[in-house]
């Protein structure tokens, strides 16, 4: 069985059904990922270690596939993408009467995730986060606090394809940045404008299985849930905030072209 | 037909359809899809800008293992809610459930329940009558211990039998007080 080769995706599949469990996580690196999707389908109740290994194994390819269409992400825009993904997979997988709705994912796992992590990936450059840029924002808060990592903007995947274009960037982020500022500053509450700002501005996740990595569950003692509501609330607040902002911005703007003509006009 | 789809199922369709993100796929896509238009360029966009990019080192490598453990917890948490993971404890068998579960393990997939009738008829020395062993077989499948799916064959549906890990724990259990089982199953752990 150590050469084990498949002359297409459906004998994989007819031989994935056949196998004891043991077997199959046996030679799950070899199998194509549709063959791990059906018989994870067809497998009603199992222990946790069979779930478990067939489940890290389609993770695996959910990360490598999906890494290679984010090369224009940062690290944690593309992790906050490859785990939309992820959890969309997941409820495709564990869902009642999934086969039937996501056929799609048991024959063509590639495509299926591509097409996922694309529109994740344009989800995420529309949504607040994502229009803050592909930037780690450093604010002014962190220089107090000693034990952050400093993260300079300088640090941030950059593609820049000319200078003119860096000009456009440079003002770009800079604006985003200014944005971010006067946005979390919208949040009155200090713990919650900390939580919010360690996890989107310093990319600090919510949970970590790792002891050493001081996870916002860890460093406010709070449930993963409550947290998780903080950021919700925390980012309605700062979508209200911006949009004021741009709404007074336009008002602005129509008021100083009103005055410019105004001024125009009696000169003439 | 087509407007009744999300855009969800027409990325589902386009991705398969076309194999580059052209200017012309996408005014075809767009006409097709009008409802979907500005969607569809944004998607586009940036579908078109990851293949300009293919083949480049990643100089933002994700975390992978970090990604990985982070999901297969999430993953083990929403099965345990569906209640789909089963006990780490297995109960004791009865010696004729031990007997055919061993059939079972020892067809490795090829077992349906006149073949693993005369398996366990060549084990236990005997002949052994098939009602008994296909209640034998209900009563492992209620356990999860084993797993069947059903195939056609010359036109009769035919039952196919497969352990789970599960009913390799109960198996390790039956070794420990069955000489039956421990002989024919010496490499079982």
């Amino acid at each position: 069985m150590d050469d084990l080769q498949f002359e297409s995706v459906e004998a994989a599949i007819a031989w994935a059904e056949a196998v004891h469990e043991s077997e199959l996580l046996a030679h799950k690196e070899k199998l194509p990922a549709e063959a791990i999707v059906c018989r994870m389908w067809k497998t009603d109740r199992a222990n946790k270690r069979f779930f478990g290994e067939l489940w890290a194994e389609l993770m695996k390819r959910i990360v490598g596939i999906g890494g290679a269409f984010l090369l224009s992400f940062d690290e944690i825009a593309k992790e906050h993408v490859l785990w939309k993904v992820q959890q969309d997979i997941l409820k495709l997988i564990t869902a009642e009467g999934a086969p039937q709705r996501s056929k799609f994912l048991g024959e063509k796992f590639g495509l299926a995730v591509k097409r996922r992590v694309l529109n994740a990936g344009r989800n995420h450059r529309r949504s607040a986060m994502g229009r803050w840029g592909n930037v780690i924002i450093q604010d002014p808060e962190a220089v107090s606090d000693g034990e952050e990592i400093e993260r300079p903007i300088e640090l941030a995947s950059d593609s820049r394809p000319n200078q003119e274009a860096n000009i456009v960037n440079a003002e770009r982020k800079d604006q985003q940045r200014k944005d971010y500022n006067k946005a979390l500053r919208g949040i009155k509450d200090p713990l919650e404008r900390e939580i919010v700002r360690l996890h989107f501005g310093k990319g600090v996740p919510i949970e970590s299985d790792h002891p050493d990595t001081k996870d916002l569950v860890r460093r406010t003692g709070k449930t993963s849930d409550q947290i998780r509501n903080v950021l919700d609330k925390g980012m309605r607040i700062m979508r209200k905030v911006l949009a004021r902002s741009a709404s007074a911005g336009e008002a602005q703007a129509r008021q100083g072209e009103a005055s410019r003509k105004a001024r125009s006009r009696k000169e003439r | 037909m087509t407007q009744n789809l999300s855009f969800e199922d027409v990325l589902d369709q386009l991705m398969i359809e076309e194999p580059k993100p052209t200017p012309e796929a996408l005014a075809r896509w767009q006409k097709r899809f009008p409802q979907f238009r500005k969607d569809l360029a944004e998607f586009f966009e940036i579908w078109a800008e990851q293949e300009t990019l293919e083949g480049q080192p990643d100089d933002a490598p994700v975390d992978q293992e970090k990604l990985v453990r982070r999901g297969v917890e999430h993953a083990l948490n929403i099965l345990k809610k569906q209640g789909r993971i089963l006990p780490d404890t297995v109960e004791q068998l009865r010696d004729d459930d031990q007997l055919v579960l061993t059939a079972v393990y020892l067809l490795r997939g090829q077992g349906y329940p006149v073949n693993i009738m005369e398996k366990v008829g060549e084990m236990a020395g005997t002949r052994a009558l098939l009602g008994s062993v296909l209640m034998s077989l209900d009563r492992l499948e209620s356990k999860y211990l084993i797993q069947s799916r059903e195939i056609n064959v010359d036109g009769a549906p035919r039952r196919y039998f497969i352990v789970t890990l599960h009913g390799e724990h109960a198996l390790a259990h039956a070794k420990a007080s069955s000489t039956v089982v421990a002989r024919f199953l010496p490499d079982l752990a």
